[in-house]
């Protein structure tokens, strides 16, 4: 969270987080070119580079993608996903040594442009098995630039959350082709049939893991809950713990309510960043933070303290005996709201 | 996340889990016979010998159909050593002189980047 505009805010967590990204990353090369160089002694070095970025930019994908779903289903897994996008950006820079070493060593010894080569080398674009699979890693290739490029918080304030969001929800897209790059390029080129079963493997855990994390969400949002004279009794106040919230589903959209310092209120669930769950984070010295990236909101009025100027919705909340009741009406982001206090 | 982005997520990935478990199996169904498995019959070649002088002959590789082997490398023998005479590779006709060594050669074809025979015939000549 800043204030203003700096390339990288580093703390304690983002400097371990990106020791053991580096460390991985130079561990999982040397280990492959090692290997490789051992079983295979007459392998060039160009291939050893481009096979060892390509899987390596695929196993990075495949971590990157799980990292959401798995979050969704346990916290235990949230502080990877506290600095994701330097993982997303070092998978980028990994896949562009791929495709740039791939471009010079299979299609810059013409006599023409080696991009054009890329897609007229092979022209079987009438065949599914046949299809040039150079095109579906060219243009994965070229949505995790985009991707990359506006990764920072500059490009999600100027393009707005709704945009950039968006845009960075075509790294799916993205990850089709991918699959598909790999998958003919396998199939077309290789014998072994390891890498197809690595794939699949990478493949289904994925699937899996987001279908799981989607059917959660979806059962959250069908919860039902009693409307009475516009409040709607949510829960217990012995259901929400110190400093924690307990998360509703109302009109389509979810509302966190907070108990803290012997008070209740309620803000939108939705983290104005990147769309995070506050609802899931907790009082950390006296401001509501977001369990993803850190952003945080005083619990009465729904603003970030001062110099930030992130704000949601607030919402009134009121105690009749235990109970907790909610109205689902939203004030506007920033509105303060009386709290409810817990005799 | 809000609710609209939760959907889109969900509906994203139910058909993300069909449609490239599709692309597997039809992948797996049609895939290409592996080059290494290929076996060009006895009757996509023609070989003849023809002495040219009293220490050299004359080896004709008549190729019916284009090789689908990434490399052909032609050797002849006469005796236990192994020598290289070059490639063929398109439909045609190749020459290739080589020592003479006798009135039968052993000629063999070898795919050098699967490391394996492709053929291997012994051909008998006396042109005298």
């Amino acid at each position: 969270m800043s204030a203003s505009y700096q390339s990288i805010l580093w703390n304690r967590q983002k400097k371990i987080y990106d020791l053991v990204l580096v460390c991985f990353v130079v561990a999982y090369i040397s280990i492959f070119i090692t290997t490789t160089a051992v079983l295979d002694p007459d392998v060039t070095q160009e291939t050893l580079i481009i096979r060892s970025t390509s899987t390596l930019a695929l196993l990075l994908l495949h971590v990157i993608l799980c990292i959401g779903p798995l979050a969704r289903l346990n916290p235990v897994f949230l502080p990877l996903l506290y600095n994701r996008r330097h993982l997303g950006v070092t998978m980028f820079f990994i896949g562009a040594i791929h495709g740039t070493f791939s471009i010079i060593q299979f299609h810059s010894l013409g006599n023409i442009n080696p991009i054009l080569s890329l897609f007229l080398s092979n022209t079987h674009y009438e065949s599914f098995i046949k299809f040039p699979f150079e095109v579906f890693g060219f243009f994965a290739l070229i949505i995790f630039f985009l991707m990359a490029i506006t990764s920072h918080d500059f490009w999600l304030h100027n393009l707005s959350p709704r945009v950039w969001k968006t845009l960075h929800m075509f790294v799916y897209i993205a990850y089709l082709s991918i699959i598909l790059h790999v998958m003919l390029g396998v199939i077309q080129y290789e014998t072994s049939p390891v890498l197809v079963v690595l794939l699949a493997v990478g493949f289904v855990a994925v699937t899996i893991l987001h279908l799981a994390a989607g059917r959660r969400e979806q059962l959250n949002d069908r919860e039902q809950i009693e409307v009475k004279n516009d409040f709607v009794k949510v829960c217990n106040i012995d259901d929400i713990a110190d400093n924690r919230a307990k998360v509703v589903a109302l009109n389509g959209e979810r509302i966190a309510i907070f108990k803290y310092s012997n008070k209740l209120s309620a803000i939108s669930n939705v983290c104005k960043h990147q769309n995070g769950p506050l609802g899931e984070g907790r009082i950390v010295d006296g401001c509501i933070t977001c369990p993803w990236h850190g952003y945080q909101y005083l619990p009465h009025n729904g603003s970030s303290p001062p110099p930030f100027k992130e704000k949601v919705a607030t919402y009134d909340v009121k105690l009749v005996g235990k109970e907790v009741w909610l109205n689902p009406v939203a004030y506007p982001d920033g509105t303060e709201r009386e709290p409810a206090t817990i005799n | 996340m809000i609710r609209p982005l939760r959907k889109y997520h969900f509906y994203l990935w139910r058909i993300w889990g069909v449609v490239l478990p599709l692309c597997f199996i039809l992948a797996l169904l049609f895939r290409p016979a592996s080059p290494s498995q290929y076996n060009p019959g006895t009757s996509d070649f023609a070989f003849a010998v023809k002495k040219l002088t009293n220490s050299s002959s004359q080896l004709t590789v008549e190729l019916r159909n284009t090789l689908r082997a990434p490399s052909c490398l032609v050797y002849v023998s006469s005796g236990s050593d192994d020598l290289l005479l070059g490639t063929i590779d398109h439909k045609g006709s190749y020459q290739f002189e080589f020592p003479d060594s006798g009135k039968k050669i052993s000629i063999r074809l070898y795919d050098a980047i699967h490391k394996r025979d492709i053929m291997q015939t012994n051909v008998s000549y006396d042109n005298d």
